[in-house]
């Protein structure tokens, strides 16, 4: 999935221009979160990428805005538990069928993966949770955590 | 009467919108302030390119193949975000860096994975996909040698 271009041409100064690609990048996730619930792998796999495309962005903020910490943390686990589903999946692709017993452990663990990243996505949502500072940084993703956050 | 067109000499050619930016010609420009703060995240995240990209080609290891991957795309990833107030050096390069770096860390994920996961009485079918595995790692690490040489950032 490519990333959106963010118009900075207009943009007021840092504050607004890093808020200006928040927006974009957080946005680009929440419209990829319903995959959580379909579990497609493919749909997962442009989460994946959403995620760290968010991460790295909130990563070179942080030192200027110290409360999106928590939100850049909390997309690394995201990230990981989506990469394991990921590396899950390839595998599963390569392995023989012949080999039953190990593509069973496989699949559960591809499954643990999946719940992993349901779980963490919707405990971002919380009060006072990882995502707090930047859904006020952003003003996006206010409701979603109810409903268990698209999952 | 015949008009002859000459071919536009090259002053008069419009310039490419990053090299517009670069001489400060686009209206539509990020202030001052976003493109001296663009830089300096830049100037970090190439340093830590050049860093990881030195210490892989010293010694490469699975570790240092980490780095360099995730030095490569953080750049990448800083390009998409700012490429209004920084311009963006030989892209297709470092992307194509960043997918055999892929190619080789998926490889070498998925060994360690099956290793981990194979049942004694299974391990004997697995030897030639882990074998393949291997292959695919080795193959995809000389290449990344060859190609890491080859992206050149433009200085900031």
């Amino acid at each position: 999935m490519k990333a959106r271009r963010i118009d900075l041409s207009d943009a007021c100064g840092i504050d607004d221009a890093m808020r200006r690609i928040a927006i974009v990048r957080f946005a680009e996730v929440l419209a990829l979160v319903p995959a959580l619930r379909r579990g497609r792998a493919s749909e997962l796999h442009d989460l994946r990428i959403a995620c760290k495309r968010l991460r790295y962005a909130l990563e070179r903020f942080t030192p200027r805005e110290p409360a999106l910490l928590d939100a850049s943390s909390r997309l690394a686990q995201l990230q990981d538990a989506l990469g394991d589903f990921h590396d899950c999946e390839l595998l599963l692709l390569a392995i023989p069928r012949t080999l039953h017993s190990t593509v069973q452990r496989v699949r559960v663990q591809r499954d643990d993966a999946l719940s992993r990243a349901r779980a963490l996505w919707r405990d971002a949502f919380a009060a006072y949770g990882p995502f707090e500072g930047l859904m006020r940084f952003t003003g996006l993703g206010y409701g979603v955590g109810e409903g268990a956050g698209g999952t | 009467m015949f008009v002859v067109k000459t071919p536009a000499r090259r002053a008069d050619r419009p310039k490419p919108e990053a090299e517009r930016y670069r001489f400060g010609e686009a209206e539509s420009m990020p202030d001052d302030r976003i493109v001296e703060w663009a830089r300096g995240l830049a100037k970090h995240d190439a340093r830590a390119f050049r860093r990881a990209r030195r210490r892989f080609l010293r010694q490469p290891s699975i570790k240092r193949l980490h780095d360099l991957r995730t030095s490569a795309r953080r750049l990448r990833s800083l390009y998409e975000d700012l490429r209004e107030a920084v311009p963006a050096p030989a892209n297709k390069r470092l992307h194509r860096l960043i997918d055999l770096t892929g190619e080789a860390r998926d490889a070498e994920v998925q060994r360690a994975m099956l290793h981990a996961a194979l049942d004694s009485h299974e391990r004997h079918a697995a030897r030639e996909l882990l074998r393949e595995l291997r292959k695919r790692e080795r193959v995809a690490l000389k290449r990344i040698r060859r190609e890491v040489k080859r992206v050149n950032l433009l200085p900031l």
